[in-house]
């Protein structure tokens, strides 16, 4: 199946896949023509394309998966909120930087080093953990439920 | 006893049905039918996924200009997200609520995401079908 893939040249993030049309009523080599008359960076490519974990190789204008940012530590069960206990999460990839939200807010976030982030609390609750290293690594995102119980 | 399955008929009511074997085709409802031409209209103008910014938007065009604004399905999943939201079912101009917003026209489509607190992204999936009647 050939799909249409949009991509942006800029930094920081050269390869990042914007739009993705795998099907169309009209021809894609059709689109493509109009596309490069805009001026409109894309490939066409045969293949299954996943927006948010592929990236576009721009030398080589084929697509390949974006490294996945692997996350060590996570605890196989809640962390207990009592500000003591206390759990840490690596990331594989370097130079990460971390957001925790919790309930949609925007909690804290640090440049992770190779110490890892460090999240002990004194409030119940879902912790959402968002790593996002330097493209085109995949965003990781880990939950961390933290009670009172655990 | 056999029944008829097949109908074609022609005049003001011109339609094209087949039903299942052994149901009278004449007297079938809709669960009986493999085939009605009534609800047979439904083509694809164009599928595809497009990343959006939270509190920004994102544009798709159609390949080609349609005569009528076209039905689109979507769905959106957020970054710190695992399940999509959605499917939404548009025709035209319309909202699903405050902040997951979507614009049809008849050139192309533009989508528009805030979530409070949030300054993540969010991937969108869409199928847009030909339209054979304005909105």
């Amino acid at each position: 199946m050939t799909s249409i893939v949009l991509y942006s040249k800029d930094q920081p993030n050269p390869g990042l896949i914007i739009q993705v049309v795998s099907y169309s009523e009209n021809p894609m080599e059709e689109i493509s023509q109009k596309l490069t008359a805009a001026g409109t960076p894309h490939i066409l490519y045969n293949g299954d394309v996943r927006i948010a974990s592929d990236y576009v190789d721009i030398d080589l204008e084929i697509v390949k998966p974006r490294p996945e940012n692997v996350i060590s530590g996570i605890p196989d069960k809640p962390l207990k909120a009592d500000g003591v206990d206390k759990i840490t999460l690596h990331p594989s990839a370097p130079n990460t930087h971390v957001q925790v939200y919790m309930a949609g807010t925007l909690i804290a976030e640090e440049d992770v080093g190779s110490d890892g982030l460090e999240l002990s609390t004194q409030t119940e609750g879902t912790y959402v953990c968002i790593f996002n290293a330097p493209f085109p690594y995949q965003q990781a995102v880990v939950q961390i439920e933290a009670s009172n119980e655990a | 006893m056999t029944v008829p399955r097949v109908l074609f008929q022609g005049g003001s009511g011109t339609t094209l049905r087949v039903s299942l074997p052994g149901v009278d085709v004449t007297t079938a409802d809709i669960d009986h039918l493999v085939f009605n031409s009534s609800y047979s209209g439904l083509s694809i103008v164009q599928k595809g996924s497009v990343s959006c910014s939270v509190r920004g938007s994102a544009g798709i065009s159609w390949s080609t200009p349609q005569e009528h604004i076209p039905w689109v399905l979507w769905r959106c999943k957020f970054s710190y997200e695992t399940l999509y939201r959605g499917p939404y079912i548009y025709k035209g101009l319309n909202n699903t609520n405050d902040y997951i917003m979507a614009t049809a026209t008849t050139s192309g489509m533009s989508f528009s995401v805030y979530e409070p607190g949030v300054d993540l992204g969010c991937i969108i999936d869409y199928v847009a079908f030909k339209a054979t009647e304005p909105p």
